[in-house]
């Protein structure tokens, strides 16, 4: 799959799981890293980066003109996504909820929506980053029940079903769409006090590494998952299996 | 890419399609492959078959409906190698019992759980002390399309059979994640081999089968290399934090 001639566009690839996947496929593609915010670390060979506000239409449109620069688009790994305190839903702020459904949701929406003429026109496929979260109504294995974060986890429900509608609309163009679920994943998203108490609710013992949900999304894009469209492969460790 | 080189890799049923697919796939990555199965002539061509290609396969000769002769299979590979790094349970199938439920004997239920899902619990009983032994290891089972939603060519047995193996896949991955051994399942759409092609033209009119094609976004049926590629990622290091999944390989026919 890929090659360096071809592009692949990694929403929110400046850090975390992001910047994981933007590593990953840096060995077989010309990445483009989409972010708000510079990589804190110097980027991968035949990698370029964009600031990309993915709320914004106009940036997201900006951003796949940017990788068609590159090549044809290959990949587009939307990985770009924010979350909030863990609240009691009734204290939850409406303009809080507004801001996680619009980036989260309307986000993927507009990166999609943007990019669908370069896949279609490459047959390239796509990964929408949900979230255990989406399956379970919790944010956090050690969340309270006070404390869920309903907007982070309706949100990412709605980028499965977005995931669905993609894959049906996109098939007849052979584009293929699938949705990835990650766990409880290593890094600044979760406060390293609090791995071991994590890991020993998590079937395999330890929270995954961000390389591993990488090497989740390049399979899902890779020749291997050909026949693969309109799934959620969950990457958890086994503390939720569907 | 060689992802398997000198892994040992047990695949029951595989002399012919899905299973015979996924053995070649191993083998072009560096595995050292056993092939499980009861049919000699099927166990030779797919020798031939890797040898044509530049690889080799070990073959068993296992029924895979009986207890014994998987242990003492197993346990040919295990004095062999000293381990089974990869099992994959890909043993089953309708057996030609009838579609309809009221037509099913007690003798249907039992010879389709007895290859499907006994089948796999047997392999997994045999292998899983010496995974647990070596400090980890790989089993992938094969569910189906027919296990989670419905199936159009076979009967509720052969589905029933095929759920059962996705709830097996998931208790063992809760109980042997902390040996470090993952448990997944793949589950195929309908994969036009020799055997289903057969009742998919006796079971379904053209119309019929023009429809479900038409239904599925991918527009065509899997291959068996299709479904070599998913068991494969499931068998390798790209998988390491996911257990206890069901991959649905069947073109968005359903998506869950």
């Amino acid at each position: 799959m890929g090659n360096p001639m071809t592009a692949a566009i990694v929403t929110g690839g400046a850090s975390n799981i992001g910047w994981a996947i933007a590593r990953r496929f840096a060995a077989t593609h010309q990445v483009l890293i989409a972010d708000l915010r510079e990589p804190a670390e110097p980027l991968p060979p035949g990698a370029a980066y964009l600031r990309t506000d993915i709320t914004d239409a106009s940036a997201c449109a900006a951003m796949v003109a940017h990788a068609r620069t590159l090549g044809p688009v290959a990949a587009v790994v939307h990985s770009a996504a924010i979350t909030a305190p863990a609240t009691p839903i009734e204290a939850i702020p409406v303009d809080e909820w507004r801001r996680l459904v619009d980036v989260n949701l309307t986000g993927a929406f507009l990166v999609a929506r943007a990019a669908i003429p370069a896949l279609r026109e490459s047959r390239g496929t796509m990964v929408l980053v949900s979230s255990r979260a989406a399956r379970v109504g919790y944010a956090a294995l050690d969340a309270s029940p006070g404390g869920t974060k309903a907007h982070y986890c309706a949100s990412k429900a709605a980028v499965i079903s977005l995931t669905r509608s993609l894959a049906v609309e996109l098939a007849p163009s052979q584009v293929r769409v699938n949705g990835l679920a990650p766990g409880s994943i290593e890094g600044a998203m979760i406060p390293r006090e609090r791995w071991p108490a994590l890991a020993a609710r998590i079937p395999l013992g330890r929270l995954g590494k961000p390389e591993e949900i990488a090497d989740a999304a390049w399979f899902l894009c890779s020749d291997a998952a050909s026949y693969i469209t309109g799934h959620v492969l969950d990457a958890n460790g086994g503390t939720w299996m569907n | 890419m060689k992802r398997f080189v000198d892994r040992v890799v047990v695949i029951t049923a595989a002399g012919r399609g899905i299973g015979r697919a996924t053995a070649l796939r191993f083998a072009r990555e560096g595995a050292r492959v056993y092939v499980a199965d009861a049919d000699a002539d099927a166990l030779a061509e797919a020798g031939g078959e890797a040898a044509r290609s530049g690889s080799r396969l070990a073959t068993l000769a296992m029924d895979c409906t009986d207890e014994a002769s998987i242990r003492a299979g197993v346990a040919s590979v295990l004095a062999r190698e000293g381990r089974v790094d990869v099992l994959v349970n890909n043993a089953g199938g309708s057996l030609h019992t009838p579609y309809r439920f009221l037509d099913e004997s007690d003798d249907d239920w039992k010879r389709v759980f007895d290859l499907n899902l006994m089948g796999t619990v047997w392999a997994c009983r045999t292998v899983l002390p010496a995974m647990v032994a070596n400090g980890g290891g790989r089993i992938v089972n094969l569910g189906s399309k027919a296990g989670q939603y419905a199936s159009l060519i076979a009967g509720a047995n052969y589905a029933a059979a095929k759920g059962a193996i996705a709830s097996l896949t998931r208790q063992l991955a809760m109980e042997f994640g902390p040996s470090g051994i993952t448990v997944n399942c793949v589950c195929p759409g309908v994969v036009l081999t020799e055997r289903t092609s057969r009742l998919w033209a006796e079971r379904r009119t053209p119309e019929e089968r023009a429809r479900v094609l038409g239904e599925i976004p991918l527009r065509r049926h899997a291959t068996a290399e299709d479904i070599a590629g998913a068991v494969t990622f499931f068998a390798g290091d790209d998988a390491a934090f996911i257990t206890g999944a069901t991959l649905d390989v069947n073109g968005g026919q359903a998506m869950a």
